[in-house]
């Protein structure tokens, strides 16, 4: 199973993310965010950030936890590959983010994206598989 | 989209199409497109859109869209809306992320011959010398306290800093500074993606294009615009960069609040938004207009360096080369203006996402150079076709608050255009047609190939025949700059 692909959207980029569990779906579509910023087969994970994110509720959670990601990387310049839990629930979590600094020489960003939306969001459960579906602005 | 709902549209003419009032609609919809246009517009959820907007408390008169409609956040692309002042609401995916998003022309003495040696040369030198690209930095670096200089004094900050004359400003909307502008209502975090990007042109569809006016469709008008025939243009297209994108992010998240606190009912969560006169709705039109005046600011740096490379690589003086900005306008704001409603004139706030303000002839908005003709409307199209200049109208002001289209809008996804130019080498093609490219990505010069977007002169067709705008003048790329 991939961990996520695209869907067109005409003006934007969707993408649909799958996981075996709730945590896997949000690990994944944090991973599919830096995946289409750069290509993080060079990005090392030489760098960990913790992140603590709430909403009112898990569509809201997870476009706030990818709008967090990406402002740490337009703002502080960091690329992130691989993301821990250490707690999560609908309404909030904790993470460690690992990944490294943006470094001219190794890394290119392939595509801007804007802002991650809210439009039609959806994370559900599906034959004990989780699915969710995000747009981004770009 | 799998959730495709048909939306019953009623013909009006052959330029306008009514969506009824239906449910819980205030109002009705209009769309103005021809029977082409609007296959496009079948395609997407957009005429939905269109209906959505009409819910929202307070819209005066119908919830309109122009003919380069496509699918956005809540409001479509091409939305135009006006609320009550009084009792309406302000909603930050009426205006959409890149607030103020927008475009400038500039004129100049030059003709084609003059230029024909040195093209290259100039676009060389054009995106050597302005920041373009995902993420780009530019060469500025400013503390918070003069950011938040720019955010309350917009064009006038970047004139007083060395950037321009004080007459481009008579050429900007609103003179590049849009009242209210509080930055105390702006987020750290937007300050700090904003920092330092004052300056860049970003990327996706923000271009700075070197053309010429290939046609002129009314001497006079453009007589008073300073065009002419085969004479040299500049077209400058960018908006507020991170700083506006992070502003619509923090003020959808607490609209998203308030409409769960007043139990707003909206059709699609996007929509969120809250009363003009509310503190929300307040603290929202205060931000986006510094976001509105960082990104006039901005196009005036860039326009600033577009005048010395000019000056530097031609080595001609500022008088020979005659680069008088013609006009600058936004294309995704909330203005606060006054129009004719029931025969009575009322103050309301004009959305318009993906549309441009296209004032009549004797508003008094308008500079006194273009106050007998009206003011130009500028219409990016793809950077291998053509750009539009076109006026406002009467017209316009009678059916649209005053708006016109802003562009030409995708037809194709980016997937679907990275697809249609596997293995093809888009620069030479592009080459082949007499256009120079230079981008910062590969990537984003194949998404943005020229058949991913609907001929722009199909739209424009459709204001000037519907009447809510005139055509003046066609521009031809020769030269581009993509981020």
């Amino acid at each position: 199973m991939p961990r996520y692909e695209t869907f067109d959207h005409t003006a934007d980029l969707g993408i649909l993310v799958f996981g075996q569990t709730y945590e896997e779906v949000f690990a994944n579509a944090a991973f599919a965010l830096f995946d289409l910023l750069t290509d993080l087969d060079n990005v090392r994970e030489s760098l960990s950030y913790r992140l603590h994110v709430e909403a009112h509720d898990q569509e809201e959670l997870l476009v706030r936890w990818l709008s967090e990601l990406l402002f740490l990387c337009e703002s502080q310049g960091y690329l992130f590959k691989n993301f821990l839990f250490t707690q999560l629930s609908q309404t909030s979590l904790q993470a460690v983010a690992r990944g490294e600094s943006f470094d001219p020489l190794r890394h290119q960003f392939k595509t801007e994206i804007k802002a991650v939306t809210y439009h039609q969001v959806a994370i559900k459960e599906k034959d004990g598989k989780w699915e969710a579906r995000v747009i981004f602005d770009i | 989209m799998s959730n495709k709902e048909k939306i019953h549209l009623e013909k009006i003419d052959d330029y306008r199409w009514r969506i009824p009032r239906t449910g819980k609609m205030r109002v009705d919809g209009v769309i103005y497109a021809d029977e082409i246009l609007l296959k496009d517009i079948h395609e997407d959820e957009s005429a939905k859109q269109v209906a959505n907007v009409a819910h929202l408390p307070g819209i005066q008169k119908y919830s309109l869209a122009m003919p380069d409609i496509h699918w956005g956040y809540g409001f479509p692309i091409g939305g135009v809306a006006a609320f009550d002042w009084q009792e309406g609401v302000i909603s930050p995916g009426g205006v959409g992320y890149d607030i103020n998003c927008g475009t400038r022309l500039l004129r100049t003495n030059l003709s084609i011959p003059d230029l024909r040696a040195k093209i290259r040369d100039l676009v060389n030198a054009l995106y050597q010398n302005i920041p373009s690209g995902v993420g780009s930095k530019g060469a500025l670096r400013l503390s918070t306290q003069e950011l938040r200089q720019v955010l309350k004094q917009g064009t006038a900050w970047a004139v007083k800093n060395g950037y321009g004359s004080p007459e481009d400003l008579d050429f900007t909307e609103d003179r590049g500074c849009m009242e209210g502008a509080d930055p105390g209502v702006i987020s750290e975090r937007a300050l700090e993606r904003g920092m330092p990007q004052l300056g860049t042109l970003g990327s996706g569809n923000h271009f700075l294009e070197v053309g010429f006016v290939e046609e002129v469709y009314d001497a006079q008008l453009a007589r008073v615009f300073g065009l002419s025939k085969d004479q040299v243009t500049i077209l400058i297209h960018s908006g507020s960069r991170g700083l506006g994108y992070q502003v619509c992010d923090d003020f959808l998240k607490k609209m998203g609040e308030r409409v769960r606190q007043l139990g707003l009912e909206l059709p699609d969560r996007q929509l969120a938004c809250d009363f003009i006169r509310s503190k929300t709705g307040q603290d929202y039109f205060s931000g986006m207009a510094c976001s509105a005046n960082y990104a006039w600011a901005n196009r005036q740096m860039l326009m600033h360096w577009t005048r010395q490379v000019f000056e530097r690589v031609l080595q001609m003086s500022p008088k020979e080369l005659g680069m008088r900005l013609v006009y600058d306008v936004c294309h995704n704001i909330a203005k606060r203006e006054s129009h004719t409603i029931d025969g009575k004139l009322r103050e309301v706030c004009v959305h318009r996402k993906g549309a441009t303000r296209a004032f009549p002839p004797g508003h008094p908005a308008l500079p006194e150079a273009y106050r007998s003709v009206g003011q130009p409307v500028l219409i990016p199209g793809d950077m291998g076709r053509y750009s539009y200049v076109l006026v406002g109208t009467q017209v316009a002001m009678q059916e649209t608050f005053g708006s016109t289209c802003h562009g030409a809008g995708r037809v194709q996804s980016r997937t679907q255009a990275k697809k249609a130019s596997k293995g093809r080498a888009l620069h030479r093609e592009l080459e082949d047609h007499g256009i120079f490219v230079m981008a910062a990505s590969r990537a984003t010069l194949v998404e943005e190939a020229p058949e991913a977007y609907k001929d722009v002169s199909q739209v424009v067709e459709v204001v000037h025949q519907a009447g809510i705008s005139q055509k003046v003048a066609k521009l031809r790329p020769w030269g581009v700059v993509k981020g």
